[in-house]
């Protein structure tokens, strides 16, 4: 059979097909992965909460805090029908190579349980050895109490170790955790004090925060 | 040719990376690991194939002129089929190669190859032209993924027998040119009383 | 202030084709004389910008509100390559001294991923802009796009003034074009890393 002729009406009619045809594809391949994709999400955030807080009961309590005119989602952990083990709060600083995102954890006194990282773009081999959870930095936030110790790598005079060769990762990190803290204090109906509320200079750019 | 031939020229005589230098975007963009470099491949092989199937059954009911638009609608219908496809059930290797999926749409290769072989050729040796080439691409982003590996993490296939980091200049961007040039290099030496 | 930041970042730290891998083919394909990588540039500018104005109102004006994401490249790619096509008949009725020099480079646009890749960038990724995490709107997204085809000029015209040089010298065979260019990207990455953590 020869070749389509190129007049504009089978031009228009086989590109029209072709796109309909994928359109309707497309359509049917996304409506079966659809809730797929969902549940994939919601687990990875379930699995990142869980990581943070104490063991609780059921499903965490979701609702969202605004600070600084940005909303905050915190997941309030149960145990029972009233009384709260925790706080998982997710929060997100500009890290080395782009934004990082936390869940960060606290017992109902006030400590941080431990902390979960959900997404970041740092360099492989430097910014990135903030995802090992066992590595020094990430351990020594577990079971520190952001009311006595000051939430800022040890150069600019705080109390955190920074990770060798990644000192603004470290900042961004340590930075999303006070920013989750001064969340946590919103949260809980008392106001992020003045001392522990000074959000640490991240980077050369500096924060209109 | 027999079909044989056509997936076995693929991997060496006419290798996308090494011989034809197409795709060198992903091939540099998500080498940083052996398994990164295969996923990304194995990806990029189940779309050429495909596509090389629809576009070789379909090519002589569409016009000369819309040729090159229908072609790619019908490439990022695949890309996007796969991209749903891995966020729902590969979702950790979805998000390491990120950008680099919906960007096989303009991975050189696909197109490349719809023009070059599928319009012209019958569906089942379109097929093994694009698995061929498929395997080729895969082939060689492993291999890069894993000289960069092995150099830059000091692991194998994420395994780490070095016990600590390697020089980490080869998982960072310059690594990757340098890995590729060299292996190009070499490639062309051992290549070069072939022809 | 913000787009200051924008440029700067997408040129030097950012840069689409030495730290992101977008661009790669015209990067090692159009740079071996200076004059055309010149010219490449100019186009991939101007496509990229308008490419991604477009995309970014589609995104957020069409696909979104009709609860269709998923179609995002589909349309993406599709308007790219309307847009080349139209900028290529424009540009021939309307001034054929520049369709002259740039025409010949603009079929190759289309499968130019660095133009997908920033329009897609600037709907998928988060930004950070003056230390917090953010999606950019339509202003800031077409500064990223002009400022990163900035960068793809700036890497593509230095390679091209590098390979300029390199014809005169005396490189191993199996090292000639590619290879040697690969190696000399390399270099320039690395050189490039020192601007890395500026913004």
């Amino acid at each position: 059979m020869a070749k389509m002729e190129s007049s504009l009406k089978n031009m228009l009619l086989s590109l029209g097909v072709i796109c309909l045809v994928c359109a309707g594809l497309l359509a049917i391949v996304n409506a079966a992965t659809e809730k797929k994709i969902a549940r994939v999400m919601a687990d990875k955030t379930a699995r990142a909460i869980a990581q943070v807080v104490p063991a609780f009961d059921g499903a965490p309590l979701d609702t969202t805090v605004v600070l600084d005119g940005r909303e905050f989602a915190v997941h309030k952990a149960m145990e029972g029908d009233s009384v709260v083990v925790g706080y998982a709060i997710e929060s997100s600083t500009a890290g080395f190579g782009g934004p990082i995102n936390l869940m960060v954890g606290f017992s109902a006194d006030g400590e941080i349980y431990s902390t979960a990282v959900i997404s970041h773009s740092e360099t492989p081999g430097l910014g990135a050895k903030m995802t090992d959870e066992t590595s020094r930095f990430r351990t020594q936030f577990q079971g520190m109490n952001p009311a006595e110790s000051t939430l800022a790598v040890t150069k600019d005079g705080g109390d955190v170790d920074a990770i060798t060769a990644s000192t603004i990762t470290s900042r961004a990190f340590t930075a999303a955790v006070q920013q989750a803290y001064n969340v946590y204090l919103t949260a809980k109906g008392e106001e992020p004090d003045a001392v522990s509320a000074a959000t640490p200079q991240v980077g050369e750019g500096g924060s209109d925060e | 040719m027999s079909k044989w031939d056509l997936i076995k020229k693929g991997i060496i005589k006419d290798n996308p990376t090494f011989v034809l230098v197409l795709g060198m975007c992903p091939t540099l963009g998500t080498t940083t690991s052996a398994l990164n470099g295969m996923g990304m491949g194995l990806a990029t092989l189940v779309v050429l194939t495909l596509s090389n199937i629809v576009i070789s059954a379909v090519a002589k009911y569409i016009p000369d002129k819309v040729r090159i638009p229908s072609y790619i609608v019908i490439i990022s219908a695949f890309v996007t089929m796969i991209q749903l496809l891995m966020q729902a059930y590969l979702p950790s290797l979805y998000e390491t190669l990120g950008l680099f999926i919906p960007l096989i749409v303009v991975n050189c290769i696909v197109l490349g190859r719809a023009e070059a072989f599928a319009n012209k050729n019958s569906v089942a040796d379109s097929a093994c032209d694009g698995l061929g080439i498929g395997l080729g691409f895969t082939l060689s982003l492993t291999v890069i993924g894993l000289i960069r590996e092995i150099l830059g993490s000091g692991s194998f296939f994420g395994w780490n027998f070095l016990g600590a980091d390697g020089i980490l200049v080869f998982v960072l961007a310059p690594g990757a040119f340098l890995v590729l040039g060299l292996l190009m290099a070499l490639f062309n030496k051992l290549t070069a009383g072939r022809n | 202030m913000i787009y200051i930041l924008i440029l700067i970042s997408a040129v030097f730290v950012n840069n689409i084709v030495l730290s992101q891998f977008l661009g790669i083919c015209p990067f090692l394909g159009v740079s071996k004389q200076v004059n055309t990588a010149v010219g490449m540039s100019l186009a991939v500018t101007f496509v990229m910008a308008l490419a991604t104005c477009v995309t970014w109102l589609l995104q957020y004006y069409v696909l979104v509100p009709l609860n269709m994401v998923y179609m995002q490249t589909v349309t993406f790619i599709l308007v790219i390559a309307g847009l080349v096509q139209m900028v290529e008949i424009i540009l021939k009725k309307i001034s054929p001294a520049l369709y002259q020099s740039l025409g010949i480079f603009l079929p190759l646009i289309t499968t130019n991923c660095a133009v997908l890749g920033v329009a897609l960038m600037v709907v998928q990724k988060q930004f950070t802009l003056g230390g917090a995490a953010k999606m950019l709107n339509l202003g800031e997204s077409v500064v990223f796009a002009i400022a990163s085809a900035i960068g793809f000029g700036l890497a593509i015209t230095l390679m091209a003034a590098i390979r300029e040089q390199l014809e005169y010298n005396d490189v191993p065979k199996p090292f000639r074009g590619i290879p040697i260019a690969l190696i000399t990207a390399g270099i320039m990455a690395l050189a490039f890393m020192g601007f890395s953590g500026m913004v």
